[in-house]
């Protein structure tokens, strides 16, 4: 009959402005809209008219000359909750919520005929009570209807900032398509309704020499409005400040678009590899690492298809950019470990997971050529330290090849900082006190190689991260030289004048590192001194700064007497500097309280350590 | 001396606006912003008050402590130009929603001369000031360069023809910077003036082509201004190098680049319902 084209062609005309409602112009940002309002509600009237026409007829006619009647009122019924459903997102789209929201839940708490909204029936073991196989198909029909309902009620009510609703609509959407899905396994015949189903027509042109491209995009098809459930769940829990429970069901997500082969191979695969991040952020290593394995499955796909794309190098090349970054992750993952291992060995205690908590979350994503290359669970000695280390190292090699220092110059400092830090974690577990000094060594030489090549005015916040860092590495080199020198004198050997000046060296590096840390705070010529008040994230660093090149200028076994005392009136000089900032400003006080006993300790016993230096070279 | 000073501006109202009887919440006085809330329940308080370096009251031409366009650059703009020539960097930004009057405060109406904005004025200062230096015995160069930025693609607005998409580097020494960004040495107000000109031309008929507005791209304009000076007694040159960076913000209140993000003011209310999002949606998980 000629009112189902109309209504076809309604329909299609609607979802096509809404489609294209992004380019509506500045000033009339909701024009489309508006005009595909009026086409809906056009539509609701075709359909409510039919509804009564018929109902007319069969009180009229006592039984109807339609084959089915009730099916007929069924889809009617379906075709009016649809159009009314997409009619409430309109206006959620259009700014007006709250009208959205209740068209919404009138559409839920409505008494349509026999319309099995609110699903009723279920047994004790929760499936659901379905009587014979119309039953079953009467569901079929409904379900995406119901899950676009409970979607929109979702989405809306996230808008109104009420998420605990939100995620209770959701979660029924869930269950409408997972009780579906059973249904449909039941039955290999059984179908479930879309879009082309309620409105033949809106989908399949009139016309045949019209476009596939006029057709909506939007199908509404059970499988695509459930991946949309998943992803509204993951977003719905993320505002309701539900991480683990956003985590999941972004996990899912990545799934559903494995299994509808709906996914750009390497972005896929870096967003399975930022999700590991979340996971270490709570140190699950077990799925951080099933995550990361299948994103290197994934990009592997992407690279086999694409081997040119990979060929040469391409600062601009999207796939390689995308190689990098999940080779990032990895060595996010191994200093994590690492990390984790050293704490744990520190303050021994014992890994409480088993192998059997590593769940397959991506079961579909053949990932098993990736999973044995580095460990899950923490390191227990060094061997195994040094093997998590070495991955990283492969991996840092790797990325630092696409990130160079001239295109990408934060990202390859990070690089760099990553290495220093994945050093510094390995060496917790090596006992040979030679073997931690190189390791030192190699951090302190990456490091300032790095400092040598940036420009202070450009990434100053990074020089001044990398050189405190620089100066710490010094400090924990300079330890090392200093305790076998101390070892030496106390076996009553003298130490060498070549290891004296080692130590020498170093020392006075690291106060090199830290005083030039402190300089990058000073006002500029020609006050050039620290600003009287610190911005309050700096106050620890500066002081702290202070602190460690007043500590190791005290330390140094110069051989001269004069440099010695020089030595301790600088580190003096910096500890009254820091004692009185603090009393000039509380708040630093609070920030330095762990340093500042010292401080008083040092500066109440500076007059014995001068006599201590008067008399030794007397 | 604080190195971030912020000024707030309020304009007159547009004809629509007057059309539908709109009452105005917005009070200065000095420095002081007081909004008035019309839907403030009994118990709530109604007007709240907000500090900033600057309050410009621009709603009644010709009224009562009216903020004209001089005032706003004799306050903002001298002292950027100053920090300039002291061989600072400095950035003038203007944000805020489409038709606020972020163009009208940055560019103006350059042909009405009561009506420029700041960047006109400040060129012409600038060369005041250079042809000063100049009698004094100092030389220098200006280059400029134009830059739009929408959908996160750079486009020079100086070399249009040019449509490639500019690339955006990191260098270690030089910093971030836009690869093979025209920069033209201009040596008088009126070059600086045809450049600004063909600019904001470009700026409109790429619009047009891509079927966007000027409103939803951002607009930097640079000058990179470099002072020597030869100091007779060493026989040594040196040179300052400064850059003033001139941001013509787009309306704060439009989808960005991604077109997923919405209403900026909601954004963290709304269900993103693209799936090109999920990237986003995760790494927020990792914060």
């Amino acid at each position: 009959p000629t009112s189902d084209a109309d209504l076809g062609d309604l329909v299609s005309r609607a979802l096509r402005l809404e489609e294209s409602s992004a380019d509506d112009p500045e000033d009339q940002p909701y024009k489309s809209r508006y005009e595909a309002r009026k086409l809906l509600n056009e539509a609701i009237s075709i359909v409510d008219a039919e509804g009564l026409s018929s109902a007319v007829q069969t009180k009229a006619e006592g039984d109807s000359s339609s084959p089915d009647p009730e099916f007929e009122s069924h889809s009617r019924q379906l075709r009016l909750l649809w159009l009314k459903v997409r009619l409430a997102s309109n206006y959620l789209e259009t700014d007006e919520a709250s009208e959205g929201y209740r068209m919404l839940t009138a559409l839920l708490e409505a008494d349509n005929e026999g319309l099995q909204l609110n699903d009723g029936g279920t047994d004790q073991s929760g499936e659901v009570v379905v009587a014979d196989s119309s039953s079953a198909n009467r569901y079929l029909r409904e379900a995406a209807v119901k899950v676009q309902l409970y979607n929109w009620l979702g989405c809306a009510c996230c808008h109104l900032n009420r998420h605990a609703d939100a995620i209770e609509f959701l979660q029924q959407a869930e269950a409408a398509f997972l009780r579906a899905k059973r249904l449909l396994a039941a039955d290999e015949s059984a179908r479930a309704w879309d879009l082309s189903d309620l409105f033949p027509s809106a989908v399949k042109p009139a016309n045949e020499k019209e476009e596939a491209a006029s057709a909506p995009a939007d199908s509404c098809s059970l499988e695509s409005l459930h991946t949309k459930t998943l992803f509204y769940l993951a977003q719905a829990f993320g505002k309701a400040d539900r991480p683990a429970d956003s985590a999941r069901y972004c996990q899912m997500t990545l799934n559903r678009q494995l299994a509808l082969s709906d996914y750009a191979a390497s972005e896929w695969a870096v967003n399975c590899a930022a999700l590991s991040q979340y996971y270490l952020g709570v140190r699950d290593f077990a799925r951080a690492h099933r995550c990361l394995c299948a994103a290197s499955a994934v990009l592997a796909e992407a690279e086999a298809a694409n081997p040119e794309a990979f060929a040469a190098h391409d600062p601009d090349s999207e796939l390689q950019h995308n190689r990098a970054s999940i080779s990032r992750c990895w060595v996010k993952y191994a200093i994590a470990l690492l990390e984790y291992s050293r704490d744990l060995a520190q303050h021994q205690l014992e890994d409480c997971r088993s192998e059997a908590d590593y769940e397959d979350l991506f079961p579909s994503v053949e990932a098993g050529h990736h999973a044995d290359k580095v460990a899950y669970v923490p390191a227990v000695n060094f061997e195994q330290a040094r093997a998590i280390f070495l991955f990283a190292q492969r991996h840092l090699t790797s990325a630092k090849d696409f990130f160079r220092l001239d295109e990408h110059c934060t990202d390859h400092a990070e690089l760099v900082r990553d290495h220093s830090r994945a050093f510094l974690h390995l060496l917790q577990f090596e006992l040979d006190s030679d073997r931690r000094a190189r390791m030192h060594k190699r951090r302190a030489d990456m490091l300032r190689e790095l400092l040598s090549q940036l420009s202070q005015q450009y990434y100053l916040l990074l020089c001044r991260q990398i050189r405190f860092e620089l100066g710490e590495t010094l400090v924990d080199l300079l330890d090392i030289k200093l305790s076998a020198l101390e070892s030496q004198a106390a076996a009553g050997q003298t130490p060498s004048p070549a290891a004296v000046a080692k130590a020498n060296a170093i020392g006075r590096d690291a106060v090199t590192q830290f005083d030039l840390f402190v300089d990058s705070f000073r006002l500029p010529p020609p006050e050039s001194r620290l600003p009287d008040r610190l911005e309050a994230l700096d106050t620890r660093p500066v002081l702290l700064a202070l602190f460690h090149s007043a500590r190791v200028s005290a330390r140094l076994p110069e051989p001269s007497r004069d440099r010695r005392l020089a030595n301790l009136r600088r580190a003096e000089a910096n500890y009254r500097q820091v004692s009185e900032y603090c009393e000039r400003v509380p708040e630093a006080a609070s920030v330095m309280s762990p340093e500042l006993d010292l401080i008083r300790d040092m500066l109440a016993l500076m007059p014995v350590k001068v006599q201590t230096v008067m008399d030794k070279f007397a | 001396m604080s190195s971030v000073k912020v000024a707030v501006r309020v304009r007159p109202f547009n004809s629509r606006e007057l059309h539908s009887d709109a009452k105005c919440i917005i009070e200065m006085r000095d420095n002081t912003t007081y909004i008035t809330n019309p839907k403030a329940g009994p118990k709530e308080q109604a007007v709240k008050s907000f500090q900033f370096d600057h309050s410009y009251w621009s709603h009644q031409p010709g009224g009562p402590g009216f903020a004209s366009q001089r005032r706003v650059y004799e306050d903002i703009g001298v002292e950027t130009l100053e920090h300039a020539f002291e061989g600072y960097n400095v950035c003038i930004f203007a944000y805020g929603q489409t038709g606020a009057g972020k163009s009208y405060t940055m560019m103006g109406r350059p042909s009405e001369p009561e009506q420029a904005g700041i960047i006109p004025q400040l060129c012409e200062n600038l060369f005041c000031r250079l042809g000063q230096l100049t009698e004094a015995g100092a030389s220098s160069i200006l280059e400029v360069s134009y830059m739009e930025i929408y959908c996160e693609r750079v486009r020079d607005l100086l070399n249009p023809k040019n449509k490639a998409n500019l690339r955006v580097r990191e260098h270690p020494l030089l910093g971030p910077y836009v690869e093979d960004l025209s920069k033209c040495a201009v040596t008088s107000f009126g070059d600086i003036n045809d450049l600004i000109d063909a600019g904001n031309k470009s700026r409109t008929v790429a619009a047009t082509n891509m079927n966007e507005t000027s409103s939803r791209s951002h607009a930097v304009f640079s000058i990179v201004l470099t002072q020597k000076r030869h100091d007779a007694a060493t026989d040594l040159t040196g040179e300052r190098v400064s850059k003033i960076s001139l941001v013509d913000l787009a309306g704060s209140e439009r989808a960005d680049s991604t077109g997923a993000q919405g209403k900026r003011l909601k954004e963290g209310a709304n269900i993103n319902k693209s799936l090109t999002t999920l990237g986003k949606v995760i790494s927020g998980l990792a914060d």
